[in-house]
């Protein structure tokens, strides 16, 4: 299933000319549930290509790459490789100061720790995330968003669940 | 235009058929070395004949730290398991002259969470005392080294980490008549999510979990 939205999205992002709104996102990342006991708080970094469907409605890709450190004074490590497929709704697309909006993203986690030169074989799932954004005019064309989210990823007996709180910049180019 | 878009799906298709799952998740959410609460107990049967139960006592405070007691048998050993790792306080005694002579106290850290497959572990301790005019020397090192995931020896706890522990032991009673007595024990340890020790495997005894019981917090 999310294989498939990924590649409906990559395959409508290709064949489909028009206006692309290219994201620069950052985000601070906490863990819930369990997982991140020995892990700090996490910081993520990706890139988005949006399709502007409407004024309103976007789809496309994006990857994320995000790390936590070790909670305490050891050396764990833990990584997450997101490629996901994003679908977002604006409500005011053209406000200067509040632009408020929805965004679901769809995809898989490449999730990998390391610990005391040790490593855990890596794992691939489904992850799921949905989050709000306060979207605001830096000068065109930039714009900016803060928002956040709640993400899932579905591993297998334990699902990954965090908070995100995120800040992104982006600008939107004719095609 | 077709021949590419064709080209980068088989290419995500490919990526995606070789990504294997495994619950990481859960490894990262457990705790394999519980100590707590009291009243936890663990029921090993021991191949050969016999069996042993580890309860966890009460709480306690030894070192000036407050720690967790478990008994077995007659013994009673100390734990912390906080901060991110696992403290255990390790008695080490010299047999000198029928008397065991305390040599070194202390708290000693048996394992960093989280664990991975591969990660090592070396912890050492070197001490010497004086007693009747002679000085004992005592020297320590244990090497870990964890394996894992994988399935306990008798199938029945599934990602399990494997600690495999060399311990050597040499202690110098530094007298005429007395060369340094080394000696090297090994074992491998099998902890299970949110159990703990389920199997333990050493040269001359072999226990498997039968019970556990976790205790009320």
């Amino acid at each position: 299933m999310f294989r498939t939205v990924i590649l409906a999205a990559a395959l409508t992002s290709l064949a489909v000319a028009g206006t692309i709104d290219f994201v620069v996102e950052g985000a601070g990342i906490t863990p819930i549930g369990g997982w991140g006991t020995n892990l700090s708080n996490g910081l993520a970094g990706g890139v988005q290509a949006n399709w502007l469907f409407s004024t309103r409605f976007r789809a496309g890709l994006g990857i994320e790459g995000a790390t936590y450190g070790d909670g305490f004074d050891g050396n764990a490590s833990f990584s997450q490789l997101k490629p996901m497929g994003i679908l977002s709704l604006y409500l005011r697309p053209h406000g200067r100061t509040f632009n408020p909006g929805l965004v679901a993203a769809f995809g898989y986690c490449r999730s990998r720790l390391s610990s005391g030169e040790g490593i855990d074989p890596a794992s691939w799932d489904p992850f799921w995330r949905a989050g709000l954004r306060w979207n605001f005019s830096l000068g065109s064309p930039w714009r900016a968003g803060l928002g956040f989210d709640l993400e899932s990823v579905a591993a297998s007996d334990k699902s990954g669940d965090a908070f995100r709180f995120t800040f992104g910049v982006s600008r939107e180019v004719q095609l | 235009m077709k021949k590419i878009i064709l080209i980068t799906a088989s290419a995500v298709l490919a990526v995606f058929a070789a990504c294997d799952s495994n619950p990481l998740y859960l490894r990262l959410a457990s705790d394999y070395y519980p100590v707590s609460p009291a009243g936890a107990t663990w029921e090993y049967s021991i191949q050969g004949g016999g069996s042993r139960i580890v309860t966890v006592v009460d709480q306690t405070i030894v070192g000036e730290r407050p720690c967790w007691r478990l008994q077995s048998g007659a013994d009673y050993s100390y734990y912390i398991n906080d901060e991110g790792k696992l403290e255990k306080f390790e008695d080490h005694t010299v047999l000198f002259n029928g008397y065991e002579i305390p040599i070194y106290q202390g708290w000693i850290t048996l394992l960093k969470w989280p664990l991975a497959d591969g990660m090592t572990r070396r912890d050492s301790i070197g001490a010497q005392t004086v007693s009747q005019g002679v000085t004992l020397s005592h020297t320590w090192i244990r090497n870990q080294t964890v394996t894992g995931p994988e399935v306990s020896p008798d199938g029945s706890w599934a990602e399990c980490y494997r600690i495999h522990q060399e311990e050597t032991t040499v202690n110098w009673i530094q007298t005429a008549g007395f060369d340094p007595e080394t000696t090297v024990t090994t074992r491998n340890i099998w902890l299970a999510p949110d159990v703990g020790t389920v199997a333990v495997e050493s040269p001359d005894s072999v226990l498997t979990l039968t019970s556990f019981t976790g205790g009320e917090e």
